[in-house]
């Protein structure tokens, strides 16, 4: 079955848009309904509307995998979950914040949008989280900060232990390449709160609140962000100004751009293993991510060029 | 009232009320030319300070620019989500007098809260996006006073040309015509009573 999977994630990784498809989208010389998989979008629809069409392919597209090997659902999902967890974000911040209703992805695994949706509370959000396997043998900690920022750090850390816990059900051979790609995801999340919390950050971590976003696969010494960038493969002399001006969304770019290569590498090395599985999931959500930002882009004016330097290929 | 002093009767008493009449009208006529001048210096001194407007929208518009970066970049959901955690500013318009012209004007009666945005290039474009548009609103509430003194200008300029080329003229003309008649008179009865002292 794991051997069909595979196959499967080939065929369907044919069908994900390529770099000229990226071009024709900005150019206008294409629309996204010209694509099969986006067929069904209404062009005049509302933004929102459309990416939640976007992300329905996506959820589609795991969908048809999980429908062939069921057991491998939490594989499968692993990087979709991120999506739920960024939910339950939203959610936070609308509690937080002036209670206007926010966006949700339309993605449910453990944790359903509606239910969440439901909730008025902190307290109803955590109840909630903890019915899941996010919360499993863990406990909400004593935030210290008081700002919500601390309990999305902790949301994410929740994430990539339980990510961990699901790599590690896997055969020995895939576990370790997988894990890598994890903690290397993981890295970056860590560099971005290490940027947001500065030296706070060796608080929470004493406190146990970012556990998860520490690697488990190599080690780290301190959370100075100039250092773990390295760990990407990133030189610190290309991040040290975007690290000065506070450009955290090009930091995170060129991030996730360099953290590319280690799929591409993953997908050559395990050609029909079950990483390539993971190299194809991650495809898929940079695909979605890529539509909402060309879309985006298109609708405020951003330039074609600098449209195209968002999107990662 | 042209048609009205056409018909005055010509009498000494009329003559005086009309010369009564033409001061007043011509105090009021110089007091609102002096209203005028006043109104035209303040809205040359706020037109200068509208100057600033260019720079100010190329400000509104850099920050919009960021923020459309962010937003693209972050995704609309963490966006979206994002500005929630930000306490709108609250405004209140109220009336303002310039020079004796009531004004509607935008006031900024609490700011908007920021604080709960840790992320610093959020916050960072947040910030200069407010500061941008507190500066557009003040080239509004300006951009808003031309436009009441200018209309307040229009006004007093009909009037003064309405009194300076109707009325003044009319009751200058009448109070010639009634003077002429008034002394016709006189001479008149001057020369019947010589007539009458005769006999």
């Amino acid at each position: 079955m794991e051997e069909y999977l595979v196959t499967r994630a080939h065929g369907l990784k044919t069908r994900l848009l390529t770099r000229k498809d990226y071009e024709a989208l900005i150019r206008e010389e294409k629309k996204l309904t010209d694509f099969e998989a986006y067929r069904d979008i209404d062009e005049k629809a509302p933004i929102d509307q459309k990416i939640e069409k976007i992300f329905n392919v996506f959820s589609e597209r795991l969908e048809l995998l999980c429908g062939i090997a069921e057991e491998y659902r939490n594989l499968i999902c692993l990087y979709a979950d991120k999506l739920e967890i960024e939910n339950v974000k939203f959610k936070l911040r609308e509690i937080y914040g002036k209670r206007t209703k926010p966006y949700f992805y339309p993605y449910f695994h453990h944790i359903a949008v509606e239910e969440l949706k439901g909730a008025v509370s902190e307290g109803e959000v955590w109840e909630i989280l903890g019915n899941t396997p996010y919360m499993r043998g863990r406990k909400q900690p004593k935030f210290i900060t008081g700002t919500v920022d601390e309990r999305e750090a902790f949301l994410d850390s929740l994430y990539y232990e339980y990510a961990r816990d699901v790599v590690l059900l896997l055969k020995r051979k895939y576990r370790d390449a997988i894990l890598k790609a994890i903690d290397r995801e993981a890295l970056i999340t860590l560099i971005y709160w290490s940027i947001i919390f500065k030296s706070t950050l060796d608080d929470l971590a004493k406190r146990g609140i970012i556990s998860g976003l520490v690697p488990a696969s190599f080690p780290i010494r301190n959370f100075d962000p100039l250092r773990l960038v390295r760990r990407i493969g990133v030189s610190p002399s290309v991040v040290k100004k975007h690290l000065e001006t506070n450009d955290i969304s090009s930091l995170m770019l060129i991030l996730e751009n360099e953290n590319e290569k280690y799929y591409v590498k993953l997908s050559r090395k395990f050609f029909t293993g079950l990483p390539y599985l993971i190299y194809y999931v991650n495809l898929a959500l940079n695909e979605a991510f890529n539509l909402e930002r060309i879309m985006l882009g298109k609708i405020l004016g951003i330039p074609e060029e600098e449209i195209f330097s968002y999107i990662i290929v | 009232m042209a048609s009205q002093l056409q018909f005055l009767p010509a009498s000494r008493g009329t003559l005086l009320r009309l010369r009564e009449q033409l001061g007043l009208v011509e105090r009021g006529k110089n007091v609102l030319e002096m209203r005028r001048d006043q109104l035209v210096k303040e809205v040359f001194l706020l037109m200068d300070e509208l100057r600033y407007r260019a720079h100010a929208e190329h400000e509104y518009l850099k920050a919009i620019r960021a923020l459309d970066r962010i937003r693209s970049l972050r995704g609309e959901h963490d966006f979206i989500s994002k500005t929630n955690l930000v306490k709108p500013p609250k405004l209140q318009t109220l009336l303002e007098s310039v020079q004796g012209v009531p004004v509607p004007k935008v006031k900024v009666v609490e700011e908007p809260d920021f604080s709960r945005i840790i992320d610093p290039e959020y916050r960072k474009a947040l910030e200069t996006l407010w500061e941008a548009l507190h500066e557009m609103i003040e080239i509004a509430n300006k951009e808003m006073a031309v436009e009441r003194l200018c209309r307040q200008l229009q006004y007093i300029n009909r009037v003064v040309n309405s009194l300076d080329k109707n009325l003044i003229p009319q009751l200058r003309e009448a109070i010639n015509r009634i003077e002429e008649k008034v002394s016709e008179e006189e001479i008149e009865e001057f020369v019947r009573i010589k007539m009458i002292g005769e006999q």
